[in-house]
């Protein structure tokens, strides 16, 4: 291989090395790319071909680092915290939305086009469609006897206003967003990807609450050891911080491991006050 | 938690190979054959678990080698029992990977 060749290739193996590390949180960055960038400098000395090949390893690796972070951003953002707060943003945002629709002439011509029957199909769709993105149980509540039928409708209700509000937000965030992305049509799919993704969300935002108080869960600790693998569960561990109990979210699903709420009972509130 | 800790064979060949002196990441790849993308992300989660430590080498010895500073992997105790309980689970590990001549910074 020439000199310039070599160069070339070194070139395109640190661009993407940098691309891939966009993938991993930002305190690890340069200590990650440092690794990576000294151990690419063996690939050519070691005689073996393909040092392209080594370099998209670093993918995976920085995917890893990103899903395995357990920073401050990884534990939510603080508005969402607490279930009144997060309906008052959603409402906020779908109220911005149906404004910002109202206002504009190409949505409201968009919008004459689009008739219940079109919305209904697209809803059914998109239902169908969920199970393949995200599991559909909440979670099992098996010691759960303070869940009285007052709280667990609260919850169900919290889970249809924010479902409502946020199948608003993408109804009306396509409709004014697709004229303004490409006139050719591309509202009715990216409205089925909207409403895919509102359902996914409130969906996996209902399992990180706390199904006493609505509130975010926090402070996630791994238990458990990823290279262990037979049949040890393993995984992350979700405390209310209001002392109402801990969930244990599984790194994969199966038939022995689920989503599991521990209750905490009442001589734990000490820790909590 | 069982008291034996228990790898997958991945992730014991990888443990085997830097108790054998292949230290760092490259090495470990050239010894084991496994791909980067497979390496070092189990060099991440050997770490996490507590059977692996990092520590990267002064720059002074990496001058002198006239090379970029390696990042060197070291067993630590609950990793030597874990390598020791792979061994019995997978006889032939030893014989797959062997000692290192030069590797051990």
């Amino acid at each position: 291989m020439s000199t310039w060749v070599w160069r070339e290739s070194a070139a395109a193996n640190l661009a993407v090395l940098r691309l891939a590390a966009l993938l991993v949180p930002r305190r690890q960055r340069s200590e990650w790319l440092a690794e990576w960038r000294s151990e690419l400098w063996y690939v050519p000395r070691s005689g073996r071909a393909g040092g392209m090949a080594f370099t998209l390893g670093a993918f995976p690796d920085a995917v890893w680092l990103r899903r395995h972070r357990m920073g401050p951003a990884a534990r939510g953002c603080g508005w969402l915290k607490s279930p009144v707060w997060c309906v008052a943003l959603l409402a906020a945002l779908a109220a911005a939305g149906i404004l910002l629709a109202l206002g504009l002439r190409c949505v409201r011509e968009t919008a004459r086009y689009i008739s219940p029957g079109d919305h209904l199909l697209m809803l059914a769709v998109a239902l169908l469609v969920l199970p393949a993105t995200t599991p559909l149980s909440l979670g099992e509540f098996p010691a759960a006897p303070v869940l009285t039928p007052a709280r667990r409708s609260r919850r169900w209700i919290f889970l249809g206003v924010k479902t409502a509000l946020l199948l608003s937000i993408a109804f009306c965030g396509t409709l004014d967003l697709a004229p303004l992305i490409s006139p050719a049509g591309i509202q009715p799919h990216a409205m089925l990807a909207g409403y895919v993704l509102a359902f996914r969300w409130a969906l996996v935002d209902q399992r990180r609450r706390c199904p006493v108080c609505l509130r975010r869960l926090a402070h996630p600790t791994r238990i458990g050891q990823p290279s262990r693998t037979f049949l040890e569960w393993y995984g992350t561990e979700f405390l209310c911080e209001r002392g109402h109990g801990l969930l244990h979210v599984p790194e994969t699903s199966a038939s022995y491991c689920a989503l599991r709420w521990v209750r905490l009972d009442a001589t734990w509130s000490n820790l909590f006050s | 938690m069982a008291a034996e800790p228990k790898l997958s064979h991945t992730a014991a060949m990888i443990l085997q190979s830097i108790h054998a002196g292949y230290v760092y990441g490259f090495s470990v790849m050239e010894i084991t054959g496994l791909p980067s993308g497979t390496v070092y992300p189990a060099l991440r989660r050997l770490e996490q678990d507590g059977l692996i430590r990092s520590q990267w080498e002064p720059p002074s010895v990496a001058e002198a080698g006239q090379r970029p500073p390696r990042k060197y992997y070291k067993l630590t105790r609950p990793g030597r029992a874990a390598i020791e309980a792979s061994q019995k689970r997978y006889p032939l590990l030893a014989k797959l990977v062997p000692p290192a001549e030069v590797e051990k910074p």
